[in-house]
C-alpha cells in the first residue's frame, strides 16, 4: 500500500469540502483530510452553529469556508470533492445532490438507512462513471484487517472454515444512537464494520441467523447481537456487537479466522499495546500506535483514484450489500428465524473440499 | 480414607486423576488402590506407573467385594452408563468423567438405577471448571448483585483436536459439540442458576479431513427463565501449533456492568526446543476436584457437580445435535426424569 501523498507531486490536490463536523467528520476524517498533501479542504457544513463554532475556535488559522448548508459546498465549482461525514439517514440525499452536481463523493459508513435509498446511490453511481464514489468501509483499509485478509488469500490458512468477531463499544451517548430510525442500532452502526470485513474476506453469505435486543433500556435499537453467517463458501461465523456496556468499557475488537491449514487472530487490547500511560487520576491509556491508521489509508485511497481516475476502491454496490446483511440480522433477531440470503447464486459452485 | 478405582485411561483425565490420588494419600483422604483397563497393556503399565497393586481388566471384578469404596470413570463416553450402573449396585460413589453419557436414554437409565439404590451413592460429574479460582471469584461477584441481572452471555470452550476415539462416534457420541459444550453450559447454568431453554446449532466443513465427527460449531441458546441469549463456541479450532490446548471464556453482559473471565490466561511464555507454548499456571483443578468429591462423600452431602449438573449439560449437547440435524431451533430437555 501506498502512504500517503507519495505520488501526488504529479496531481494537484483534490479541492474538498467536508459535510458534518460531528464525530465521524472531526475525529475520523478532519486530522488525516489536513495532513495529507493529495487534499486541500476548502470548506466545511454542518446544520449546527455551534459545531460550527467549536471548529472556528479549533483551527483559528485555517483558511476555510464555513457553512451551514451543505448545498454551497456541492454548487461550488472550485470543489471536487466532498467528505460525508452527516448522520446516516441524510447520506443519500447529499450524496445524490452531490453526483449529479458532478462531484467525486466519499460517504462515511453505512451507506444509508435503507436497502432502498442504498440503491438509489449504487444507480446515480453507475450513471455516473466517471466520478468516484466511495462507502468508507473502513476495515477494508485497516492494517490488520488489510492483512488477515492477505493472508487468507495467500492460502497461509488454507480454506477458511470457521470465524469469530467481536466489536464493542459503549453506546456513545448523542440521542441519534439510540433512534433505530437514526442510527439503525448497533449492528447497522458498530458490527457492520465487521459485517462488511466478513463479506469482503469470506465471500457471499447463503443465511443468517441472529438473536439479541435491547439490554440497556436506551431508546429503541437493538444494543446487542450475536449473529451467525452461513457462507456459500460453506465457512461459518460469529459476529458479536454490543453497545449495553457500561461508559468505561474500553473500545474493543478482536477477530479470528481458522483455516484447514491455520488460524489468524488479531485483538485491540492490552495485550497488544505498544503504548501505555498511567497518569496519577486520569483514565488509563494504552494503545497499539500507528501514526497512520485505517482512515487515513481509506481516504488516501479515495483521493487518489479521484487524482487518478481510478475505480472506486469500496463500491456503494459491496456496501449495500453490507447493509443487506446487516438488515438481514435485525430481521432475525425479530423473526427467531434463519434469513435465507441465497438469492440468485447457485449453491452448486460452493467447493465442499 | 476413600479408597478408589479409576475404570480405564481411554481419557486423558485419568493420569491426572491417578496422580491427584497419589498426592491425596499423603493427606489421608483418599488413595488410589485399583485400576481396571479393557486395554490390559494400557491398564497394567498405568499400575506401574502409580504404584498401584490391583489390576483388573474387567472393571465388573473390580467392584466386586471391598477392594474400592469409589470409581473414577474415564473410559469412552459410550461406556459410561454400563460402567456406572454397575457401580452404583455395587455400592460404590462414583465420579464421572464428563460428558455422563451418550443420550437422553442413558441418563434415564443411569438416574432410575441411582434412584433405585438402598445405599445413597454420590455422583460427580467431573466439572474441574466449578473449582477454578477464577470462576469462584466470579460467582462471588454475581452473587454480590453489584452486576444485576444476566441479561446476555457469549462462550467459548475451544480446543485443539483431541484424536483417537473422540472422533470415534461410536465411542464418543458425537465431536466437539458433545466435547466442548459441557464445560461452559454447566458454567452458564451456575452463574445463572437457570436452565436452558431452547438452541440452535450450526456446524461448518471440518477443519481437518478424514474426522467423521463435526470439529467446528457455533451455538446459539436462550435461558429458561430470563431468556437471556447465549452464545457457545464449542470448536477444535485450535491448530497444531497453538501454544495451549484451549481455552474457557465467559462474557456476562449485565444489568449494571460486564464481567469477562478467560480462565486459562494465566501463564508462562515457553519455548523449548522449537516449539512455542503457554506453561499454564491455573492450579491443580483435578486435585481439588476430587478432594472436594472426599468432602461430600465424608459430609453426607451433594457433590459440587452432581448427576443433575451433568445431565443438564448433556441435554445441550444432545439438542444442539437434534437442531443440526432438524436445522431448526429446539428445545432443550431439563435432563430430568424421563
Amino acid at each position: 500500500m501506498d502512504l500517503p501523498g507519495q505520488i501526488s507531486g504529479s496531481f494537484a490536490p483534490v479541492k474538498v469540502g467536508l459535510i458534518g463536523l460531528g464525530f465521524a467528520g472531526t475525529v475520523l476524517h478532519l486530522p488525516s483530510l489536513l495532513k495529507n498533501p493529495r487534499a486541500h479542504l476548502v470548506a466545511v457544513s454542518d446544520v449546527s452553529e455551534g459545531k460550527l463554532a467549536e471548529f472556528a475556535s479549533s483551527f483559528p488559522n485555517l483558511d476555510v469556508r464555513k457553512s451551514i448548508s451543505h448545498h454551497s459546498i456541492i454548487e461550488d465549482p472550485g470543489i471536487d470533492a466532498v467528505f460525508i461525514a452527516s448522520p446516516t439517514p441524510s447520506h443519500t440525499s447529499i450524496a445524490i445532490e452531490a453526483i449529479k452536481a458532478g462531484k467525486h463523493v466519499f460517504c462515511e459508513k453505512p451507506i444509508s438507512s435503507t436497502i432502498e435509498d442504498a440503491q438509489l446511490m449504487v444507480e446515480e453511481s453507475e450513471a455516473h462513471p466517471n466520478l468516484v464514489l466511495m462507502i468508507g468501509q473502513v476495515l477494508r483499509f485497516w492494517p490488520e484487517y488489510v492483512q488477515i485478509k492477505k493472508i487468507i488469500d495467500d492460502g497461509k490458512i488454507g480454506k477458511p472454515v470457521i470465524a469469530r468477531t467481536y466489536r464493542a463499544n459503549p453506546m456513545p451517548k448523542a440521542q441519534f444512537y439510540e433512534k433505530d430510525e437514526l442510527s439503525g442500532g448497533v449492528i447497522v452502526d458498530l458490527g457492520l464494520h465487521d459485517i462488511d470485513f466478513l463479506s469482503w474476506a469470506l465471500g457471499p453469505v447463503a443465511s443468517i441467523y441472529a438473536q439479541g435486543g435491547n439490554l440497556s433500556g436506551r431508546g429503541d435499537v437493538i444494543d446487542y447481537a450475536q449473529i451467525h453467517f452461513n457462507f456459500e463458501s460453506c465457512a461459518i461465523a460469529y459476529l458479536e456487537t454490543n453497545w449495553a456496556l457500561p461508559e468505561n468499557f474500553p473500545f474493543s475488537t478482536a477477530i479470528e479466522i481458522t483455516g484447514t491449514q491455520g488460524m489468524i487472530a488479531a485483538d485491540n487490547t492490552d495485550s497488544r499495546a505498544s503504548y501505555q500511560l498511567t497518569i496519577n487520576g486520569q483514565k488509563r491509556v494504552t494503545a497499539a500506535v500507528s501514526e497512520l491508521n485505517g482512515y487515513h489509508y481509506e481516504q488516501d485511497a479515495f483521493l487518489r483514484a479521484v487524482q487518478t481516475k481510478s475505480q472506486t476502491p469500496i463500491p456503494a454496490s459491496a456496501a449495500l450489500y453490507s447493509l443487506r446483511l446487516a438488515i438481514a440480522a435485525k430481521e432475525s433477531i425479530r423473526t427467531g428465524k434463519e434469513v435465507n440470503l441465497m438469492q440468485v447464486s447457485n449453491p452448486t459452485k460452493v467447493a465442499v473440499s | 480414607m476413600i479408597r478408589f478405582g479409576i475404570i480405564s485411561f481411554a481419557h486423558m483425565h485419568a493420569n491426572d486423576y491417578a496422580r491427584a490420588l497419589n498426592i491425596l494419600h499423603e493427606t489421608g483422604k483418599a488413595s488410589l488402590v485399583a485400576i481396571s483397563d479393557d486395554e490390559q497393556s494400557r491398564g497394567k503399565s498405568k499400575c506401574h506407573d502409580f504404584g498401584v497393586a490391583n489390576f483388573f481388566d474387567n472393571y465388573e471384578d473390580m467392584l466386586v467385594g471391598d477392594v474400592v469404596d469409589a470409581v473414577i470413570i474415564a473410559s469412552e463416553n459410550s461406556k459410561h452408563m454400563d460402567q456406572a450402573i454397575a457401580a452404583v449396585r455395587a455400592g460404590k460413589h462414583i465420579i464421572c468423567e464428563k460428558p455422563i453419557t451418550v443420550s437422553h436414554e442413558a441418563i434415564s437409565e443411569m438416574r432410575n438405577a441411582l434412584k433405585r439404590s438402598e445405599k445413597r451413592i454420590f455422583f460427580q460429574t467431573a466439572f474441574p471448571m466449578r473449582y477454578d479460582a477464577t470462576v469462584a471469584e466470579a460467582k462471588r461477584t454475581l452473587d454480590s448483585g453489584t452486576l444485576g441481572a444476566i441479561k446476555a452471555i457469549s462462550a467459548t470452550n475451544h480446543g485443539t483436536f483431541p484424536g483417537g476415539w473422540f472422533a470415534d462416534r461410536n465411542l464418543s457420541g458425537g465431536g466437539a459439540v458433545i466435547d466442548h459444550t459441557v464445560h461452559v453450559a454447566d458454567l452458564i447454568r451456575l452463574f445463572t442458576e437457570d436452565e436452558f431453554e431452547s438452541v440452535r446449532a450450526f456446524k461448518g466443513i471440518n477443519l481437518r479431513e478424514g474426522v467423521d465427527v463435526e470439529d467446528n460449531a457455533l451455538l446459539y441458546a436462550r435461558m429458561k427463565n430470563s431468556h437471556a441469549p447465549v452464545s457457545i463456541d464449542c470448536s477444535w479450532s485450535r491448530m497444531e501449533g497453538w501454544p495451549i490446548w484451549g481455552d474457557v471464556k465467559v462474557e456476562l453482559v449485565c444489568e449494571k456492568g460486564v464481567l469477562k473471565i478467560d480462565c486459562c490466561n494465566p501463564h508462562l511464555d515457553l519455548v523449548s526446543g522449537a516449539k512455542f507454548s503457554w506453561h499454564s499456571m491455573t492450579e491443580e483443578l483435578n486435585l481439588k476436584m476430587i478432594r472436594g468429591f472426599c468432602h461430600a462423600v465424608e459430609a453426607g452431602i451433594e457433590p459440587t457437580a452432581s448427576f443433575q449438573d451433568g445431565a443438564a449439560a448433556a441435554s445441550l449437547a444432545f439438542a444442539a445435535y437434534k437442531s443440526l440435524e432438524e436445522k431448526e431451533t429446539v428445545l432443550v430437555s431439563s435432563g430430568a426424569c424421563v
